[in-house]
């Protein structure tokens, strides 16, 4: 589903002293079917922006389409509820929504509260489970006897289990060890291919949206001010460090090797890939050395 | 949700009022509570209403929050107006009405109770709205101190307090995150049967338990490993501070409690 805000504005405790403007005459447009990595410093905006794809908030002014669902001020609440059905939801922490007494009864909160056909998306659960790396064996246990990467991996099955089109990831991997962050961003990016979704990504990591994304926006007070490919995003690098913003060690160790005279492309970004044209080179200069 | 919820009351601009020690005004609403009694006619309800309008305006707080606090007790006070309007039989008969004579010292009264119950509300407001729950916990537990002799826990108390205050941000955060999350699975806190309400309001405040456990276990934990051993011999790290504008405020407050007193018919 394509997502499209037009005007967008987001006000917070508007009327208060406390009052927050987050987003500031947001347009944006993610295209159907990208994997949008969504980066910017903290208070930028990126969670207020991800709330409201599925109007947990609603928009002070402008609006927000999500395929066909257009969001406004004035929505009803059984209309959010439509645009909600549609979109799952990974929270930072997500291990924190869990609450019934067994992983199954947890993860049939969505598709009952949703409305959907619980036998078949009960139906579904072994696959899940089995995608996020667990085992069906698991659905009779509390999920509070369970691990922490355990349980985050039972609460990030409980949202699959909507099968939503669209999937929002507010820093999913957030507090996890290295390999675990890669294997959870590995898992949902797979289930993205897999299903044709329409993903973004919330992150601070530029090392994740490099590798992850097809689409990069960068948020700076309530605004995007940079979005594009990957590779065009992080070309400026200078413009993102003035936004407190790193590029990935890939882009900058092959900036570095440019600048030596090496002939490096600019567009690499997979670690993997640098380290070859690395090993490529050496092995040249030994030659001819 | 639950964005819109002010922790505390507390209105953060500065302000002749907001830079008092809070003792200084804890003690000066004391003070006030007792001197609104001592209106008891037109030229001292006016001084007492002058006093309140003069404490407002030194606030800086916007009058809407003062609004806010007193619509709870605004039932309260037509209803006092109303029963002082109509059981007073004093003064002249302004008009009937009802079969009720309604008499000039009714309507005097009335609005003189009203006055009464509002400045109270007022002033007390005054204090919350202009001092950091902080700054009133250790305020609270300076004047608790003394009773310590008796076995008042006044350290406990105050901790207690403070820690309180400290987390209800931290938890109204919490608490609307876990609502949303849910609300992203379909939960409607709102609307639906008995048994689907009941199974929404399970999924929010269970995890909401489970984290303030968690959050509760923590602090304690690092309150441990810092070496916290109870109220003995601990020292502040902020420091309450009596200035001369905390004498000069009560100095004020205790200005107004004669002026009423000599105003106010014996
Ligand atoms: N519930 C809230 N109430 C008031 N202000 C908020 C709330 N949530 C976020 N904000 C403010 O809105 C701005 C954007 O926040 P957010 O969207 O969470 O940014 P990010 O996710 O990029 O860190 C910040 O300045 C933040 O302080
Ligand atoms: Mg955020």
């Amino acid at each position: 589903m394509r997502i499209t805000f037009r005007d967008v504005s987001y006000t917070y405790m508007i009327g208060s002293p406390f009052e927050k403007k987050a987003l500031d005459a947001v347009n944006l447009t993610l295209s159907s079917q990208t994997f949008t990595g969504v980066v910017g410093s903290t208070g930028s905006g990126k969670s207020t922006l991800m709330q409201l794809i599925n109007g947990l908030l609603l928009p002070t002014t402008g609006q927000v389409q999500n395929g066909d669902f257009i969001l406004h001020r004035k929505s009803k609440r059984k209309y959010v509820k439509q645009v909600r059905r549609q979109v799952g939801m990974v929270f930072q922490y997500p291990e924190h929504q869990l609450f019934g007494s067994t992983v199954e009864e947890d993860m049939l909160f969505g598709p009952k509260h949703l409305g959907l056909d619980i036998e078949k998306s009960r139906q579904r659960f072994p696959d899940l489970l089995e995608l996020v790396g667990l085992g069906e064996e698991i659905l009779p246990y509390s999920p509070f006897s369970l691990s922490g990467g355990q349980m985050r991996r039972v609460a990030i099955a409980g949202v699959l289990a909507t099968h939503p089109k669209v999937l929002i990831l507010d820093e999913p991997a957030a507090g996890l060890d290295p390999a675990g962050h890669r294997a959870l961003l590995d898992l949902l990016r797979d289930w993205h291919d897999q299903h044709g979704l329409t993903t973004v990504l919330v992150t601070h990591d530029m090392e994740d949206a490099a590798r992850y994304a097809d689409e990069i926006v960068v948020m700076d007070e309530g605004k995007p001010v940079i979005s594009g490919a990957p590779t065009d995003v992080f070309r400026q690098a200078d413009q993102l460090a003035g936004l407190g913003l790193d590029v990935p060690a890939s882009v900058r160790v092959s900036r570095a090797m440019q600048a030596a005279g090496w002939e490096v492309a600019d567009t690499l970004l997979e670690p993997e890939a640098l380290a070859g044209v690395v090993i490529d080179q050496l092995s040249t200069v030994r030659k001819e050395g | 949700m639950l964005q819109n919820i002010v922790i505390g009351q507390y209105v953060p601009v500065t302000s002749p009022l907001h830079r008092l020690d809070s003792r200084s005004k804890l003690i000066s609403l004391l003070a006030l509570a007792v001197i609104v009694f001592l209106a008891n006619e037109f030229w001292s309800y006016l001084a007492l209403l002058a006093t309140v309008v003069l404490f407002v305006a030194l606030s800086r707080v916007p009058l809407r929050f003062f609004v806010k606090g007193l619509f709870p007790v605004f039932i309260l006070i037509v209803f006092t107006f109303l029963l002082h309007a109509f059981f007073t039989n004093e003064g002249y008969v302004l008009f009937s009405i009802l079969g009720f004579s309604i008499y000039s010292g009714g309507i005097e009264q009335g609005v003189f109770i009203a006055i009464r119950i509002g400045s109270l509300v007022i002033l007390a407001s005054l204090l919350t709205l202009t001092t950091k729950p902080i700054d009133l916990t250790d305020g609270f537990e300076f004047f608790l101190r003394p009773f310590k002799r008796f076995g008042l826990p006044a350290h406990e108390m105050a901790l207690m307090m403070s820690i309180s205050i400290r987390l209800i941000p931290t938890l109204l955060l919490e608490a609307d995150r876990i609502m949303k999350a849910q609300a992203a699975r379909g939960a409607d806190f709102t609307k639906g049967t008995m048994k689907t309400r009941l199974e929404t309001m399970t999924a929010f405040i269970i995890p909401l338990f489970v984290r303030s456990f968690k959050r509760a276990e923590d602090m304690a934990t690092a309150m441990d490993a810092r070496g916290y051993r109870g109220g003995e011999g601990r020292t502040k790290l902020r420091v309450l501070q009596w200035r001369l504008q905390d004498t000069i405020a009560c100095i004020v407050v205790g200005g107004v409690g004669v002026v009423l007193a000599i105003l106010r018919d014996f």
